[in-house]
């Protein structure tokens, strides 16, 4: 079916209308996803609750809700952010992340990147990993010391589970 | 198919149709583009916070680290994530530091007094113009946006109607000579002889447009697998040995941002810095970027913040003849590096080029519009209105 | 999120945050009677110049190699239990176990 130009000028109108269209569809998730990175809308899109390893406090949560991002040949990345509290902020020279239990301190996993207030680290979701799998996390002190906790991956980021799920069942 | 006789025509329509969001596109694009030229000039016309007047006429800019500490006065706790020094002395620090309620803010800060004048708002104009043009607003997800791919395509036509219109005005270099533009002549000749006559003094300006964006897209093709233009070394990371030990007691280790750029100048007497990044970790350098002699390219240094030390650059005398050429398409396509005057330029040629699809437009739009009513007609005329064709 | 040098000039020069990183990834199979690593970084970076070790369940280090320009390396595995270390530094690191291998 051909459209009749109902008169040149709406027509025109049309045209430069139908283009803006596509940007203004992707403005809400542009400036979700600023605010989101910004920290506008708080530590990520789940909170997972706080963890305490040693003396030390931080909340952990996901960044965003949705499932791992495969990047490349490095495979289906997750997101998680971390706020390191109270003494922690000045004693904690690095905080790690890793599915899986490290074997040694230089396996520790994924490096939390960003000011002790909000840092990010992109963990690789192993394609063998279930909600039983473990995450844990690796804090390494100024001072040298190295304390460590884990919690189930259901708890950490469903959204992996159920995603590595699907994937497997494929 | 060959059973109506105006079915070939019926097709022809129907394909110039589909042409239909190509220009309105490329339109959207070019003038996008255009604005995103001059946006820090605009938002420093709009917003005094951006703009860096100095408290007296002798004054003289502060070192980085002062700025700093200036900045935790007014916010207690910012960490710097990054600064950009603007290439114009008239243009304010802009500093995105993290503040302890673990939101990232950008700063506007007197380079003079270390003042913050502003802070960006949730809106940034600047951000916000570039990501239109140059992506849609489409997300970045583990590869280039969707819509990046989409704008750089666009290069493809706009470099065919580059050769296309040259090909069709062979001789359009008398135009540089014997310029024409017959005024008494009627309004169609007026618009021709104009439409030409921009459109040859374009050519320069969208062979660069459409070359720098073919690049992007050939970029973006190349990253999705995993191809580089030549081999990038490993991220670069400090070995857990070399960071030190601190007692409990002790404040962790603070870089120093001037060290940082002194140590880059001891070896590179003129490099000189437009861009800072922080330590992303312990184990990350002060990363700065730079231009050197050579103004299209930017040179990269990394710096121990422990000791000081460079601890890897890119200098333009470290590139290959083809990274050199690759990586002067970003600037060559915005046209930020010599300065307002050039800006101005890429900003006139960008509002023509948005003209000129335009008219381009409008020219395609009539004729497509009277050959759909021709069509039509002559069906009419012919019979029953037949079954659209598949 | 360590970001690529180019990816994070695009980052500053357009004011956004690309999300885009480096992830390391370490490919080990089979061949004969050794393994074959490929390494590298999703950004596409080589990993010259990147450790690669051996290492028994005891946590002794039985062989200890790095990468060259072509970021691949081959090792004949040991008899008893062991892993395999991929590390280009703190947060760039990869353990593989010999499941994994095939």
């Amino acid at each position: 079916m051909i459209a009749l130009p109902g008169g040149r000028r709406r027509w025109r109108f049309h045209v430069c209308a139908l283009m803006l269209l596509v940007p203004i569809g992707f403005a809400p998730g542009y400036f979700q996803r600023l605010d989101l990175e910004g920290g506008a809308v708080g530590l990520g899109e789940r909170e997972i609750g706080v963890l305490r390893l040693g003396r030390w406090k931080a909340r952990l949560a996901e960044l965003d809700l949705g499932p791992p991002v495969i990047e490349g040949a490095a495979g289906p990345i997750k997101t998680f952010t971390l706020a390191l509290e109270g003494a922690a902020i000045d004693e904690v020279r690095a905080a790690y992340a890793k599915i899986g239990e490290p074997r040694s301190i230089r396996s520790a996993g994924a490096l939390f990147a960003g000011a002790p207030y909000r840092q990010m680290a992109g963990v690789a979701a192993p394609e063998t990993a279930t909600g039983d799998s473990e995450l844990w996390l690796t804090f390494e002190g100024w001072d040298g010391s190295i304390e460590q906790t884990s919690l189930p991956l259901a708890d950490a980021s469903p959204s992996t589970v159920a995603w590595l799920a699907g994937r497997r069942r494929r | 198919m060959a059973h109506a006789p105006s079915s070939r025509r019926l097709w022809f329509v129907a394909h110039s149709w589909l042409g239909l969001p190509i220009w309105g596109f490329l339109f959207f694009v070019c003038l996008t583009g255009s604005i995103a030229t001059i946006s820090q000039e605009i938002m420093w016309l709009v917003d005094p916070a951006t703009r860096a007047n100095p408290p007296s006429a002798d004054a003289r800019p502060l070192g980085y680290d002062e700025v700093m500490a200036r900045i935790a006065e007014q916010r207690p706790g910012a960490r710097l994530h990054e600064m950009t020094q603007p290439v114009k002395p008239e243009f304010a620090l802009i500093v995105e530091a993290a503040t302890p309620d673990g939101e990232t803010r950008t700063f506007f800060v007197n380079p003079y007094d270390g003042t913050i004048q502003g802070e960006q708002g949730w809106f940034d104009f600047r951000a916000f113009i570039r990501a239109l043009h140059g992506w849609l607003l489409t997300p970045f997800d583990g590869g280039y946006a969707i819509g990046w791919y989409a704008v750089s395509a666009l290069s493809i036509p706009l470099m065919g109607s580059l050769v296309t219109g040259i090909v069709v005005h062979k001789k359009f270099w008398r135009l540089y000579l014997r310029p024409r533009l017959r005024l008494s002549k009627g309004r169609r000749v007026f618009w021709g002889d104009l439409h030409r006559l921009v459109a040859v003094w374009s050519i320069p300006f969208i062979a660069i447009m459409s070359t720098t964006a073919l690049w992007f897209l050939i970029e973006a093709i190349l990253y999705a697998n995993a191809v580089t233009v030549a081999p990038v070394r490993p991220p670069l990371v400090i070995a857990r040995e070399a960071a030190p030990n601190v007692a409990r007691s002790e404040a962790p280790p603070e870089p120093s941002i001037d060290a940082a750029i002194a140590a880059i100048r001891a070896k590179h007497p003129d490099f000189a810095p437009g861009y800072i990044e922080a330590p992303e970790s312990a184990y990350g350098h002060v990363t700065v970027y730079g231009r050197g002699a050579y103004p299209l390219i930017f040179e990269e240094a990394k710096v121990n913040p422990y000791s000081n030390e460079v601890a890897q650059s890119r200098m333009v005398s470290d590139r290959t003849a083809l990274e050199l050429v690759t990586e002067s398409m970003r600037p060559l396509h915005v046209g930020d590096f010599a300065g307002l005057w050039l800006k101005l330029v890429y900003f006139l040629f960008g509002v023509l080029l948005t003209g000129l699809v335009f008219s381009g437009m409008m020219i395609w739009a009539k004729r497509t519009a009277g050959a759909t009513r021709a069509l039509v007609r002559d069906i009419r005329v012919a019979g029953p209105f037949p079954e659209p064709a598949e | 999120m360590t970001r690529a040098p180019i990816v994070g000039l695009v980052a500053a020069l357009t004011g956004t945050t690309p999300a885009l990183a480096d992830y390391p990834f370490c490919l080990c199979r089979k061949q004969a009677d050794a393994i074959v690593c490929r390494a590298g970084f999703s950004d596409g970076e080589t990993a010259e110049g990147a450790a690669l070790e051996v290492v028994a369940d005891d946590g002794t280090t039985l062989s200890r190699m790095r990468f060259g320009a072509d970021s691949t390396l081959s090792f004949k595995p040991p008899t008893g239990g062991y892993y395999v270390l991929f590390d280009a530094g703190p947060g760039l690191s990869l353990e593989i176990d010999p499941r994994d291998i095939r």
